[in-house]
């Protein structure tokens, strides 16, 4: 893998589809999970790649390729929900309703994980991206305010929120 | 889904990579381009390129600026200024490309200081310059011609009817005048006269009778001078005939060719009659053969010339 990182920053494109494909699944994760609509999942997976292309020379190889571009991926949800947030759309589901119309569930899709994933993606978009970032990335509250811009209680409270509006939606 | 820590256990068993259901690879390698040029590159290269410009941008101002040094120190010397020794002297820096010394009883004009231009008009007395630049980049004016300087140390001394006399020490000097030109190679000096009447170059070790010849031909032109000169020409003074033989005419021209292609024979494809008919070209191929000169032309411009000869020959 270091090899093909170091090719790809060369400039060798077929290097970097080896890059793509080792860890498309976990950046396509992130991106679903925190958007919460698979459209814009596959948009903001390819968003990330374009980045990390473009970015590669900057890359020092510090860190494993993984870290590094799970963090641009991150970002790029990140910046692409402040542009959304803009939206009228979510300012009102942020601050009138407490959930999303919660998705049918899919016929053959009995398990809890599929409901769980469900219910995670019909939270508020702020909700959802402090779960997602907490509970499931591993990002610390100060850590989670400080890339939401929020203040590291707020983040506390949109956790506390987004845990029982999950419950909430499970025990339906 | 009672409490969070059974909340905590749902989300620590959800898979952390999820396959995307579509292949994005063919997006992306289309949205990437064929090759990527890294930013730090780019921006490397205009850093370098923004250094060289102001570098260059500092090199032409400096290269442009002259500065003259006497006995009241040193100062900026500007287009439209004089300097006058009298009893003194004056050093003249030339912007980046040599300096310029100049003796008592010196009158000097400094007319033109730019990166691509020096000159400077010598109205009486003595200067001594020294100069590493390109060919016809440093000019001094007198009342008998200009003095372009080919990469050279020369000095060159105006006297008060206005005669030019100039001795080359490095390098080479054209002298030129009204279209004419004589060219004037180290260890060479020649004197110019104010009317169009430049003197032919003569070597620093010529023989006197050589030197009395040379000096009778400058004031008269009379057939006797030419004779006399290419009787006291050796090999080495084969410049003074090369000279000659593009200020004569007739018989007195074939006389000065016969005696230089006897001292030093021209390049296979120049003929006699080329030389006699003042053809330009075979006379700058010729010149290249001279002891003690440089080329005036340039290696390939010689290649074509002589294939150019060849064929019309």
């Amino acid at each position: 893998m270091e090899d093909a990182v170091r090719r790809a920053r060369a400039g060798d494109a077929e290097a970097f589809e080896v890059l793509y494909r080792a860890h498309a699944p976990r950046v396509y994760a992130v991106c679903l999970r925190m958007s919460g609509d698979a459209v814009q999942a596959r948009e903001l997976l390819q968003d990330v790649f374009v980045k990390a292309w473009e970015k590669l020379s900057a890359f020092r190889g510090d860190s494993a390729f993984g870290s590094w571009v799970h963090r641009i991926a991150v970002n790029t949800v990140l910046m692409d929900r402040r542009l959304a947030a803009r939206r009228a759309e979510d300012r009102l589901e942020d601050a009138g309703g407490d959930e999303r119309p919660l998705p049918e569930r899919a016929a053959g899709d009995p398990t809890q994980a599929v409901d769980l994933e469900r219910a995670i993606a019909a939270l508020p978009p702020m909700a959802r991206q402090v779960l997602v970032l907490h509970d499931i990335e591993g990002f610390d509250h100060a850590e989670v305010g400080g890339l939401l811009g929020i203040a590291e209680g707020t983040s506390k409270a949109h956790l506390f929120r987004a845990r029982r509006l999950l419950r909430k939606a499970l025990e339906r | 889904m009672r409490d969070d820590i059974e909340l905590k256990r749902a989300l620590d068993a959800l898979p952390r990579e999820i396959e995307p259901p579509h292949d994005e690879w063919p997006a992306i390698r289309a949205r990437i381009g064929t090759r990527r040029v890294p930013l730090l590159r780019i921006a490397a290269l205009l850093t370098l390129l923004a250094i060289s410009a102001a570098a260059l941008l500092v090199a032409r101002r400096d290269a442009g600026r002259w500065l003259i040094a006497g006995r009241d120190g040193e100062r900026p010397f500007a287009a439209g200024e004089r300097v006058v020794t009298g009893s003194g002297t004056a050093r003249l820096t030339v912007g980046s490309i040599g300096t310029v010394d100049v003796d008592p009883q010196t009158s000097a004009e400094l007319l033109e200081a730019s990166w691509s231009s020096h000159r400077l008009a010598l109205r009486v007395g003595t200067i001594h310059a020294r100069i590493e630049a390109p060919p016809r980049l440093f000019i001094v004016e007198t009342p008998a011609g200009t003095a372009v300087d080919l990469g050279c140390v020369y000095t060159l001394e105006v006297d008060s009817a206005g005669r030019s006399r100039i001795h080359v020490t490095a390098g080479w000097v054209s002298f030129e005048e009204r279209g004419q030109s004589a060219l004037i190679p180290a260890g060479m000096r020649a004197v110019m006269r104010p009317g169009g009447r430049l003197g032919l170059p003569v070597r620093d070790s010529a023989p006197n009778e050589l030197l009395s010849a040379v000096a009778l031909f400058d004031s008269l032109s009379s057939p006797a001078a030419i004779a006399a000169i290419t009787a006291a020409a050796r090999r080495e003074d084969a410049v003074t005939l090369w000279h000659l033989a593009g200020r004569t005419r007739g018989t007195d021209r074939e006389a000065v060719v016969d005696r230089l292609t006897a001292l030093v024979p021209p390049p296979g494809e120049i003929r006699r009659q080329a030389l006699l008919d003042g053809d330009a070209r075979a006379m700058e191929l010729y010149w290249t053969r001279l002891p003690g000169t440089l080329p005036i032309i340039p290696e390939w411009r010689q290649s074509l010339w002589r294939l150019w000869l060849r064929v019309a020959g």
